[in-house]
Formats: structure tokens, C-alpha cells, sequence
């Protein structure tokens, strides 16, 4: 995960104030049990038990999804090692282990922490003692879905190391359809309210553009497209288009004093931020969406070519991964274009990727692209999509 | 092992909602849930704590869990989430087997992760400390260090890890009670 400017800034701020960072720091006494070059064990001031300890990355984060691979396979073995010399200093056979996300969990400090408590028979601490309750099969079953979908393919990297065992529809790696085409992500929520929905729709150009062209139509497709219908239960379609489209005017006007957006490019970047790559496919329902994946190999898309009739519609976004993917052949593009077109002449594979597209016109929208991503938050899916890529594609180009 | 729930979802024996499996951990949707979208992670390996386990299975435990909070974070419209291992005897443990709860939160859920902080003497907290500063100090050294520090009683315990239930250790626990 990667933050923008001003959520960096924050996040400095947050670390002056830090009362863990200023114990890390020394500034605060504190009763150290283990301390190495990347994480540190202090004794909890407030204990649950006699040996309560927090275990804790020197370096601040506040969330878990922020710790940085290395730092987080280091801290789970710390954490194993530590558990162990509680349970022989305590004497004890049992110890938890917690961690809360988010203030709902229960996470009262901005430095990611874990706890490790000792436990005994009848020590009087019964927040583990969880008690069973009734879920609704029918909620049970979509969650099931979702998650079974969404949770293989955020593993992909991971799952390298242990061979998988299930070929789960997410889990098809680089041959599948972005995940929302077979599962329904963007909240599982059933029944939004309107202003939710109109932040989701906000998110999602396409599903705005949708709305705004063709109004009649959209409200045709909602009751035929079970997705949608969800989307818009309980709520009053008139009222979310009529704001949609009165949306539009102030958008329409401030576009023209900002920077020209292209506005396939622009779906093109939230195309990769998870969470709305569901809306996005609820829209493409005759166009049939691929990944970037899909487009990684030249060769594959010979195959592609022969099975597929809307390649033209869907090269002009997913060139741009293939370009962003491949330094070596972006570079070539902004600083020579002219040796990029003979190029292209010569090699069939890239005479494929790009096809009939104007290569001067490609440069200027790359450079226009490039401008603006460096103000926006990058999904770490997507960087991991380009490495596979350019490894194959820069063997290409030699 | 027969008795071992989480083994009879392991070898098929039980049907579940297998929501992730590679050949070292597996995640299911719990069907004893204490909240909905109450998810359980586990080593394919039988084992009842976190310290018998492989250091490459633990971390991938942990990964799975940080990406599985990431999930239900996103997918469930959960407002935070709450990973907790119960890691041997007396730790509430529901299975034999060791298991990572993953759950998603909302405040007012009904379920509370707060403890009532318990009143230690400074004394005691400095022998505390002491304590497990001791055997913490041994977790960088390197294998040979450990072995010259490896005392008879120290073996005594690491074992009793396995064995499933054994009541052990109380006259010297007694004395460390005493003020």
C-alpha cells in the first residue's frame, strides 16, 4: 500500500505524537523485554494479565495492511518466539494473541501493536470466550462467495509459496476475469442508502456515464441485472438520476478549467482500485472486460484475437497497462516514437499489442497519464500485475 | 486424530465452506460464528500451539490473516477487524487445533475486547519483567548459544507444549506467588 502526499504528511504528524515512538525513542520509561533492530516487547501498563506484553514494529504504521512484507514475516516469527519465553517465564500453557484493526476492533493506539497475554485456568479474563450465534444461511452463502473469490486472488503472491490446493474461481491467477465479474464486492452491504449510492456511483465514471446518457435505458437494465437491482433496492432510481445528472453540470463546468481527462484513462486508473472493479463490469456487460493480465503475453493475444469480436474497444485502455508495465518500451515511446513505429513494423508481437492505434496520439496521452498518477494512490495488485508483465515483455524487446 | 473437528474439515471428512487452501494452511468460513463473516485459519498440520508450528507456516498464517482481515474489511463492510489466536491450554481455546480467528467489527456488535486492567504491585512487575527479559534475551542467539543456556527444567516445559493435558509445575508456581 502506498500513500499520497498529504496522507504521508498525516502520517508524520501522527508519528511526533506517538506515545509508543517516543517509548521506541526512549523519551518515555518504559519495561523493555526484547528489543532488536526492527521490533520491540514492552510490558502493558495496563495488563489483562501478569505478563501482558506488546509486541510492536519500531518503525510506525498504524494499520497492518502498511507493514512491509519483510517487517511483517520478521514480526510473526518474533511473535511465535516471544509467546514461547512468556509461556516458560509465566509458567503458563496457554497465552492470546490479539490484534485489533480499527477502532470498532478495539485498537486504542496508532502504532500497530499486538498483544500477547498469558493465560490460566480461571484467571477472570473473558473476552476469548466467544459465544455462538445464528447467521442467516442466505447471507452466509453470499459472503461465502465473495469472499471465497476475493481472498485466493489477493493471495496470489503469497499463495506461491505453498502450492495451492483449489482451483477457487479467484485463484486462476493470470487466465481469470477480474474477480467482480464472478463475485459481487464493492459492499456486501444488502440495501445502501442514497448516499452511498451516490458515492459509489461518484467512484465509478462509467457507471455515471451510464446514468447520464441514457437514463431510460439504465432504469431498463436495473431490474434485468441482479447486481444492480441490489444496488438499487429500496431506493428511488429517479431521485439518484436526477442528482447524478444535476451532478453533472457543476463536473461539466469544472472540467473545463481543469486538466484535460481523457476520460477512458481515468476509468482506466480505477479499473485497478479493487473495491469498484465490480461497478466497472456490471456496466461492460456486452463488452467482455479482460485484465491487464490477460494482455500481458503477445502471443496470447493472437488466441484472443480469433475468439474475440470487441478487442478494438478494449485495446485503447489496456494498452496503457502494457506500456506502463514496460519501461523499456515507454520510454521508448515518449523519447522516440519514431523508432518505436519501425519497431513495430518489425516485430509481429508488437505490431498486435498495438494494432491500429496512432502512436503520436498514444505518447500524449501517456505523458497527460503520467502526470496525474503521480498524484494518485497505486494499488499494490497493480504493481504486482506489472512485474509478471515486464518480465515477459522486456525479454521481448531484448 | 478422530476427535480433532478442525482435522475431520482437513481430510474432508466434514463438509465446509473452504473459502482458501494451499498445501500448508486453509481458511473456512466458522460454522460455530460468534459474528457473521467469523472466518478460521489453520495449519493442514495438527497442532495445539503457535510455537510447534514451522516459522515459514507461522508467517504464512499470518499473511493469510492480514490479507483475509483485508477481505472482510472490503468485502463485508467491516469497520475493523480483530485477529486473535487462543494458543494452548486454558487460552479459550475452542479446538485442539491450533487455530487464527479472523473477525470483522462494528462498533455496537455486542462483542467487547476490552479487559479490566489488573491491579500488579510495582515488585511484582519487576520480577515480571525480569523474568521474561531472561528468556527473551535468548531468542536472538544463535543455536549453539542456546543450547549451552538450555537447562534441564527449561526442556521440561518446552515439552509439556505437547502433551494434551498434564498438570505440572504447581509448587514452583505456588512459590512464585508468594509476596
Amino acid at each position: 500500500m502506498k500513500l499520497s502526499p498529504e496522507q504521508q504528511k498525516a502520517l508524520e504528524a501522527q508519528k511526533e505524537q506517538c506515545p509508543f515512538c517516543k517509548i521506541i525513542k526512549g523519551e518515555i520509561p518504559s519495561k523493555k523485554v526484547f528489543e532488536d533492530d526492527k521490533v520491540i516487547a514492552i510490558l502493558d501498563i495496563n495488563p489483562a494479565n501478569k505478563g501482558h506484553l506488546l509486541v510492536m514494529p519500531k518503525e510506525h504504521y498504524p494499520i497492518m495492511p502498511l507493514i512491509p512484507p519483510e517487517t511483517f514475516e520478521y514480526l510473526s516469527i518474533k511473535v511465535k518466539q516471544l509467546s514461547k519465553a512468556v509461556k516458560e517465564s509465566m509458567l503458563v500453557f496457554g497465552t492470546n494473541i490479539f490484534i485489533a484493526n480499527g477502532a470498532a476492533a478495539g485498537q486504542q493506539s496508532q502504532h500497530f501493536m499486538l498483544h500477547i497475554i498469558p493465560r490460566e485456568e480461571n484467571d477472570g479474563i473473558s473476552m476469548f470466550d466467544f459465544e455462538k450465534i445464528e447467521i442467516d444461511a442466505a447471507k452466509e452463502a453470499e459472503a461465502y462467495k465473495i469472499l471465497s473469490n476475493n481472498l485466493p486472488r489477493m493471495l496470489k503472491e503469497v499463495y506461491k509459496r505453498f502450492p495451492l490446493q483449489r482451483e477457487t474461481a479467484g485463484a486462476l491467477g493470470n487466465r481469470s476475469r477480474t474477480a467482480g465479474s464472478s463475485g459481487f464486492n464493492a459492499g456486501a452491504k444488502i440495501g445502501y442508502n442514497k448516499e452511498e449510492l451516490l458515492k459509489i456511483i461518484d467512484m465509478n465514471p462509467q457507471l455515471k456515464q451510464a446514468i447520464m446518457k441514457n437514463p431510460m435505458q439504465f432504469r431498463q437494465m436495473i431490474p434485468q441485472n441482479p447486481q444492480l437491482k441490489q444496488l438499487f433496492e429500496n431506493i428511488d432510481v429517479n431521485e439518484i438520476i436526477e442528482t447524478v445528472s444535476g451532478k453533472k453540470m457543476a463536473d461539466a463546468i469544472d472540467s473545463e478549467f481543469d486538466a484535460p481527462q481523457a476520460d477512458s484513462s481515468f476509468e482506466h486508473d480505477i479499473r485497478h482500485d479493487d473495491k469498484f472493479k465490480q461497478i466497472q463490469d456490471i456496466i461492460d456487460i456486452n463488452k467482455q472486460t479482460r485484465t491487464a493480465d490477460e494482455r500481458s503475453y503477445p502471443e496470447d493475444e493472437e488466441n484472443e484475437a480469433a475468439n474475440d469480436n470487441d478487442k478494438q474497444n478494449d485495446e485503447d485502455y489496456d494498452i496503457f497497462d502494457v506500456i506502463d508495465g514496460n519501461p523499456k518500451l515507454k520510454l521508448l515511446l515518449i523519447e522516440s516514437p519514431d523508432v518505436l513505429k519501425n519497431k513495430i513494423e518489425e516485430l509481429s508481437a508488437l505490431k498486435e499489442t498495438f494494432g491500429d492505434i496512432d502512436i503520436d496520439d498514444l505518447r500524449e496521452q501517456v505523458i497527460q497519464r503520467d502526470k496525474r498518477r503521480k498524484n494518485r494512490q497505486e494499488n499494490v495488485d497493480e504493481d504486482n500485475e506489472k512485474k509478471e508483465k515486464s518480465d515477459d515483455i522486456e525479454g521481448l524487446l531484448g | 486424530m478422530a476427535e480433532c473437528k478442525i482435522c475431520n474439515i482437513i481430510n474432508k471428512k466434514v463438509e465446509a465452506k473452504i473459502i482458501y487452501e494451499d498445501s500448508a494452511v486453509m481458511a473456512v468460513l466458522s460454522d460455530e460464528p460468534t459474528i457473521f463473516g467469523h472466518i478460521l485459519i489453520f495449519p493442514k498440520k495438527h497442532h495445539l500451539t503457535l510455537e510447534e508450528i514451522d516459522d515459514k507456516i507461522v508467517t504464512q498464517l499470518f499473511y493469510v490473516a492480514s490479507y483475509t482481515a483485508t477481505a472482510i474489511f472490503e468485502g463485508l463492510g467491516a469497520e475493523g477487524t480483530n485477529i486473535i489466536i487462543c494458543n494452548g491450554k486454558d487460552s479459550s481455546n475452542r479446538y485442539p487445533h491450533l487455530v487464527v480467528d479472523v473477525l470483522p467489527r462494528k462498533t455496537n456488535d455486542g462483542i467487547d475486547t476490552k479487559w479490566e486492567p489488573k491491579k500488579i504491585t510495582p515488585e511484582d512487575m519487576d520480577s515480571v519483567h525480569g523474568r521474561i527479559k531472561d528468556k527473551a534475551d535468548i531468542i536472538n542467539l544463535s543455536e549453539d548459544e542456546k543450547k549451552q543456556t538450555n537447562s534441564p527444567q527449561q526442556k521440561q516445559l518446552s515439552s509439556a507444549d505437547e502433551l494434551v493435558y498434564e498438570e505440572d509445575n504447581y509448587l514452583v508456581r505456588h512459590l512464585n506467588r508468594i509476596p
